[in-house]
């Protein structure tokens, strides 16, 4: 089997006396949604910066690509193909969709310094620009401003931000949240065609889009992972039923 | 008018010459308002016709800094003074060729703007701006002890600059032709730059750095180059003012220039790069009507501030949004 595309060996991370990170191994391999769940204040965010590049772990590696990435920055390890949607919708809201999209494509291109030819009369970029935006979707919406877009479809274009850019990895940080029940639909059949074609690492608060989506589900509780495994095998666990499930159980 | 406005063309080309027009309006304005003065042998016309548009050169440049960087420089008179101090030192060696000084003040300018501004960009917001008026007040005292020079007092330059030899600028109308003529090349040349991959990169790290950080690209490059190319034609309008009224002094760079600077952005507008063509006109007017009257022609100027801000707040409410990023 080939090499994970994310592993997390032994993360350590504290605030003061506060142990929000504590030992976190996983890995994401190639193709697979990998969900992480836990209940709030588990320190899913912390993590996530960590993978991100925005935290340093106190201690332990961070391997992506089979490199060990602990110590690049945000934009280094998105230049290496880390993807990330974030929690609160992140886009250029006086931006058309497209200007978005073409923000992201000639972020992650060789050339962010061309200063005479108009960006978005390049047409290669352009299509590059506009197949992202396809995918999702939102094609039709492309001349609108990103500001304009409804919450859904806001969500979907941070998402064509990222595949425009060809991640290995995409780190979705709750995309689910504050989506109507119709928009949580469209954006879970997205992530459901994307499925197989690139790795995600899912964090995410509602169960039936984590059950749908993922091929293995890491449990986080008080920052260590409690377990890690199928969904079936997850569901069934009888620590993750008491702490986390089993709130659902007792109503 | 916001930066969404100047920026939602569409790729054709029917987007880029609207995108021209703004550019023609202003410099057809200028050649007219000179072409009247001229007509009318009025050599003050000519005058303030060049002088306001060396001032719109350099409000341009700040323009380009804050409504397409993000980066609210509070220290814009520096190079403005810095390309006029280019004349007056580059006349002592007798060097007045245009083909020389023009150059020499853009890239000397350019060069205390990249200088300062490496250190400058590594802080946000009220620390860039309170950062940049530092820089500009320790230029402004080296200027002032440059007793060579003038010192405190600043000195008359030996002559205006010349081509070859030649006095082409001795004509107050001519030297209003070079002012209009270098305001109309760099506001094409801006545009096209702030619709490029560069520019793209430059607005989108003004509107969300984070995002663009997540997207992979560190801005800070780019903001570099922004503050090198914003310097540089600060730089020329300031060989420009040099030459209209043939003496540099320290009082150039003063903040309250700087000061002034921001007021025409502002008030211009820091959607449009042409926006601030517009600010520098209201305010040298002003100053030149007002100014007649009383000497407190700024309470004048205050009023309209005021009152600009609130019928278009949005405009200020980008500014702020630039410097909190």
């Amino acid at each position: 089997m080939s090499e994970p595309v994310l592993v997390l060996d032994t993360l350590d991370k504290s605030f003061g006396a506060l142990r929000v990170t504590q030992g976190v191994s996983l890995d994401v391999r190639q193709g697979e949604v990998h969900a992480l769940i836990g209940p709030n204040g588990a320190g899913k965010t912390t993590l996530v910066a960590q993978i991100a590049g925005a935290l340093r772990p106190d201690s332990g590696h961070v391997r992506f690509l089979g490199r060990d990435v602990t110590n690049l920055g945000v934009a280094a390890r998105a230049r290496l193909g880390l993807g990330r949607v974030f929690q609160i919708s992140n886009v250029v809201g006086s931006f058309t969709a497209l200007e978005n999209v073409a923000v992201a494509a000639v972020a992650s291109s060789g050339d962010t310094f061309g200063m005479w030819r108009p960006a978005l009369r390049d047409r290669a970029l352009r299509a590059k620009a506009e197949d992202a935006l396809e995918r999702v979707g939102l094609v039709e919406r492309m001349s609108s401003l990103a500001g304009d877009l409804a919450h859904g479809e806001r969500r979907a274009l941070e998402l064509a931000m990222s595949l425009v850019q060809n991640p290995k990895l995409l780190l979705l940080d709750e995309p689910m949240a504050g989506t109507g029940r119709g928009e949580g639909e469209r954006l879970t059949e997205l992530l459901l065609s994307l499925k197989g074609q690139v790795a995600i690492l899912l964090v995410e608060h509602d169960m039936n889009t984590v059950f749908r989506l993922a091929d293995r589900i890491t449990v986080l509780i008080y920052g260590a992972v409690a377990v890690t495994g199928a969904p079936e095998d997850v569901r069934g666990d009888p620590i993750v039923r008491r702490a986390y499930l089993g709130e659902e159980e007792a109503v | 008018m916001t930066v969404a406005e100047t920026v939602r063309k569409p790729g054709g080309s029917a987007g880029l010459r609207l995108a021209l027009q703004p550019t023609l309006v202003c410099v057809f304005a200028f050649a007219a308002a000179l072409a009247v003065a001229h007509g009318l042998g009025s050599s003050y016309g000519a005058t303030m016709v060049g002088r306001t548009a060396a001032f719109a050169l350099a409000a341009v440049s700040l323009s380009f800094l804050i409504g397409q960087g993000g980066l609210v420089s509070f220290g814009h008179a520096a190079p403005l003074g810095i390309g006029a101090y280019a004349v007056l030192i580059a006349g002592e060696y007798d060097v007045t060729n245009l083909l020389v000084v023009l150059p020499l003040g853009f890239a000397s300018a350019a060069l205390f703007s990249v200088a300062t501004g490496a250190i400058a960009l590594r802080t946000r917001g009220v620390y860039f701006i309170m950062i940049t008026l530092a820089f500009a007040q320790m230029i402004f005292y080296v200027a002032a002890s440059l007793s060579a020079f003038g010192g405190d007092d600043g000195m008359a330059v030996a002559s205006r600059s010349t081509l070859f030899g030649m006095r082409v600028l001795k004509s107050d109308t001519n030297l209003a032709i070079l002012a209009i003529a270098l305001l109309g090349v760099a506001l094409l040349a801006l545009d096209r730059l702030v619709a490029s991959r560069y520019g793209l990169m430059l607005r989108a790290g003004r509107a969300n750095e984070t995002k663009l950080q997540a997207l992979g690209l560190d801005p800070y490059r780019h903001r570099l180059t922004a503050l090198a190319i914003g310097g540089g034609l600060a730089g020329l309008a300031g060989v420009l003012l040099a030459n209209q009224v043939e003496y540099v002094s320290p009082a150039t760079m003063n903040w309250h220039v700087s000061g002034e600077l921001i007021v025409m952005v502002v008030l211009g507008g820091t959607g449009r790069l042409a926006g601030a063509v517009l600010g520098a006109v209201v305010v040298t007017v002003l100053d030149e009507t007002l100014g007649h009257f009383t000497e407190h022609w700024k309470l004048g100027l205050g009023l309209v501030i005021v009152a600009v801000v609130l019928l278009r707040g949005a405009d200020l409410k980008a500014l702020l949004r630039g410097t909190s990023a």
